[in-house]
């Protein structure tokens, strides 16, 4: 976790799961698409957090 | 006879020096083209015609199409005002055809349900007025020179530290079109209950892609070699807890 890369990596995961999420989500059953939107969002915040640390240290 | 290099002035720089710089309490000068009208009224016009005319004149009434027409009227009038005078015609032309537009889908009621639109041309038409939003911004017109303004500090220009490499802007763009496929996507939900919160989350999720993926490309900037070393403090661990933890709840139900 105090790679650049690692953060990227999640950055790169975390924008899949929300473009799939959002995908499934016209699809039934829809709790599916906002499983992978919540899990998207949560990766991109963790993500974010990251790469603020990495700037700031 | 010689004339230092440092202080030979164009033609072009003397001639933008002896034009009167634009005042600041929003009125722009005669010829300032700070408002293009390319940029305003091709979006406005694009996104009027798809997403307001249409409705307007294929399921309307009298009452929208009157307020379809007084709101494209308001958008020419607004892009030519706003060259004589920024507030007046961004108050005009962005207010008043918003505004207008809103009411003429207020008065469309019933006929504009989400199952009787297109949704490549409605798409396409909230692209446009994007487009529209953004051209509405100040671009300093092109024979403005800022270092001729009397207010600027005068010296060596400062040198950048660095500057972006080609493959930072393929990255950001990237990250630029996966920001903006999320907003589309949506598009493809068809529940009327549902498609409300798939906007709201795609446009969330745009800025939010955006916005980290900036991050990331500037990262490589700061002065990081790409690794801690070990006396920095913990790095933030909650989010990336419950992101596994989210997995982890997900893959326990699927298999369940």
């Amino acid at each position: 976790v105090r790679s650049a890369r690692f953060w990227a990596a999640l950055y790169a995961l975390s924008v899949l799961a929300l473009a799939y999420g959002m995908w499934r989500l016209a699809e039934p059953p829809q709790l599916a698409g906002l499983f992978w939107l919540v899990l998207g969002g949560l990766g991109l915040k963790a993500s974010h957090d990251g790469q603020r640390w990495l700037g700031q240290h | 006879l010689a004339e230092p290099a440092g202080e030979r002035v164009s033609p072009a720089l003397a001639g933008a020096a002896a034009r009167p710089l634009r005042r600041w309490n929003g009125a722009a000068a005669p010829g300032d083209d700070s408002v293009s009208l390319r940029t305003v009224l091709l979006p406005g016009a694009y996104a009027w015609a798809t997403t307001v005319a249409l409705p307007a004149w294929s399921a309307g009434n009298g009452v929208a199409r009157a307020g379809a027409l007084s709101a494209l009227g308001l958008l020419v009038l607004g892009a030519f005002a706003a060259r004589r005078n920024l507030v007046l015609g961004r108050a005009v032309g962005v207010l008043g055809f918003v505004g207008l537009s809103a009411g003429t889908w207020g008065a469309l009621g019933p006929a504009l349900a989400l199952a009787s639109l297109d949704l490549v041309r409605a798409a396409l038409g909230a692209i446009a007025w994007g487009l529209f939003a953004m051209g509405w911004g100040s671009l300093r017109s092109p024979e403005r020179v800022p270092e001729l303004d009397p207010r600027a500090l005068q010296g060596e220009p400062l040198v950048p530290k660095t500057r972006l490499s080609r493959e930072a802007g393929v990255i950001f763009g990237a990250c630029l079109a996966a920001g903006l496929l999320l907003p589309l996507l949506a598009w493809r939900v068809r529940d009327n209950g549902l498609a409300l919160l798939a906007h709201a989350a795609a446009l969330a999720g745009a800025i939010a892609v955006i916005n980290v993926g900036s991050r990331l490309v500037l990262a490589r900037y700061d002065g990081q070699d790409g690794r801690a070393s070990a006396t920095r403090p913990s790095p933030p661990r909650l989010f990336l807890a419950l992101f596994l933890a989210w997995l982890a709840l997900g893959a326990a139900v699927w298999l369940a």
